[in-house]
């Protein structure tokens, strides 16, 4: 079950990166930069 | 012809902000991965053996829920008792108490049983809401102790989610969030939640072993009404009344509150009627758990003093005594270690054949003396 968690956090974690990464509006870079915080703890650190 | 300029953002700054979010990551993880380590427990001259709590259950076997059980046995014959700390691991007095008495006691007669870390899975998170600190120290000659401050409640990562109302083994219906505490699943389901899993192997335990008496450790707010009392089963009324009176006599203020037969699922009550075990509950008072607390920080967790409830007190809004000194980590663990001293010496008298004797176990005059660091072990630096 966690695994399907953690895949959903992958596939998130991905779409925000990428769509960061081509963003040029600051304010919505900070907005995904604060997003991918708890995406990448749902990924290496919840058990 | 000029380009649209959209914002301030360019590959650069995401770049930034990513390093800078790495750098966020490496600190927080590391802050959040440090409460799932558990200082060690040093078993004293007194453990025989070690067990896991999955030799009664197996179902728990592998689980953030399995946890150790010290068998301190006695050279003579006697009965067995049970003594449960960290059922809420955020009583920190409780789990104390229980770790004195593995590294401390030397049972002569009988045999008694000890878990110190309840409920492991609560002890590797911390209610963020309520500003606790994720460890506290208390100092012995040769450095510093370490303990966790736990959580309530069985940790959300082992066991989520909740459901919107939770209706238990017993029949209670409660607040869904109630799903993850140990003293609201008992008699536990082997095939329910882990917390009630968890709850299935005490009873599993206390049934195997045969356990004549099961105290059952906590602490709670001095604004809660069962407060510096012994919660006991219908059965075991005779001994905590026994108890109490004598504690009186020694200068111990403690009430006898019967375990309420319309609220199940709690310890005293569950562990009373599944099994043939006189259960007791025993409670003392915690200003860090209470709702009117000041700054929530290790002084406060060790002193017990704080101004806000010496004017609660005042004004006669506490169910306990509450001046300048407060209720400091000595006289909690006293309280217990003595009740469950004289507990046992009550319950030698009522049944002899089943007897349980033990020294080496601080009393509340020689805590209040000594301070507790004088009976902890201090640290092993290797472990």
């Amino acid at each position: 079950m966690i695994w399907i968690y953690r895949i959903l956090a992958l596939v998130l974690t991905g779409f925000v990166l990428w769509n960061m990464v081509r963003e040029r509006r600051l304010g919505m870079q900070i907005a995904a930069a604060m997003v991918l915080g708890p995406l990448v703890l749902r990924i290496l650190l919840i058990k | 012809m000029s380009t649209r300029r959209v914002g301030w953002g360019t590959w650069w700054t995401a770049l930034t902000l990513l390093g800078g979010l790495i750098v966020v990551l490496v600190f927080t993880g590391l802050e959040f991965t440090a409460m799932w380590s558990d200082p060690p427990i040093y078993p004293g001259p007194g453990v025989t053996e070690v067990r896991k709590l999955s030799d009664y259950a197996p179902v728990i076997a592998d689980t953030a829920a399995d946890t150790e059980v010290y068998i301190l046995q006695g050279t003579e014959p006697g009965g067995t008792v049970l003594i449960l700390g960290g059922n809420h691991p955020n009583e920190p007095a409780a789990k104390l108490a229980a770790v004195v008495i593995v590294e401390r006691a030397e049972v002569t007669s009988g045999r008694v049983i000890v878990v110190p870390r309840a409920n492991r899975s609560g002890h590797t998170c911390t209610d963020p809401h309520e500003g606790y600190p994720q460890f506290f120290e208390i100092d012995t000659p040769d450095g510093p102790r370490s303990f966790r401050y736990g959580s309530r409640a069985t940790n959300p990562i082992h066991q989520w989610p909740d459901p919107v109302i939770h209706i238990n083994a017993a029949g209670q219906t409660l607040a869904g969030q109630e799903v993850r505490n140990l003293n609201r699943a008992f008699p536990g389901r082997d095939t329910g939640y882990l917390t009630e899993q968890l709850a299935h192997a005490y009873v599993e335990l206390i049934r195997t072993e045969r356990v004549d008496l099961a105290g059952d450790l906590h602490e709670a707010s001095p604004e809660y009404p069962v407060i510096n009392a012994i919660v006991a089963h219908d059965r075991a009324m005779d001994l905590a009344v026994e108890t109490s009176m004598l504690l009186e006599l020694e200068g111990v203020r403690i009430g006898v509150e019967r375990s309420p037969a319309g609220l199940r699922g709690l310890s005293h009550r569950e562990w009373g009627d599944a099994t043939d075990t006189l259960a007791v509950l025993l409670e003392t008072a915690n200003p860090a758990q209470g709702r009117l607390r000041g700054r929530t920080d290790t002084d406060l967790i060790l002193t017990g003093q704080d101004r806000f409830y010496v004017s609660a007190a005042r004004r006669g809004l506490l169910y306990v005594p509450f001046t300048d000194s407060g209720h400091p980590i000595e006289e909690r663990v006293g309280r217990h270690l003595t009740t469950l001293d004289m507990l046992l010496a009550v319950h030698a008298t009522h049944s002899p054949e089943s007897a349980v004797r033990w020294e080496g176990v601080p009393m509340l005059t020689e805590l209040r003396a000594s301070g507790l660091s004088a009976y902890l072990t201090p640290p092993d630096p290797e472990l």
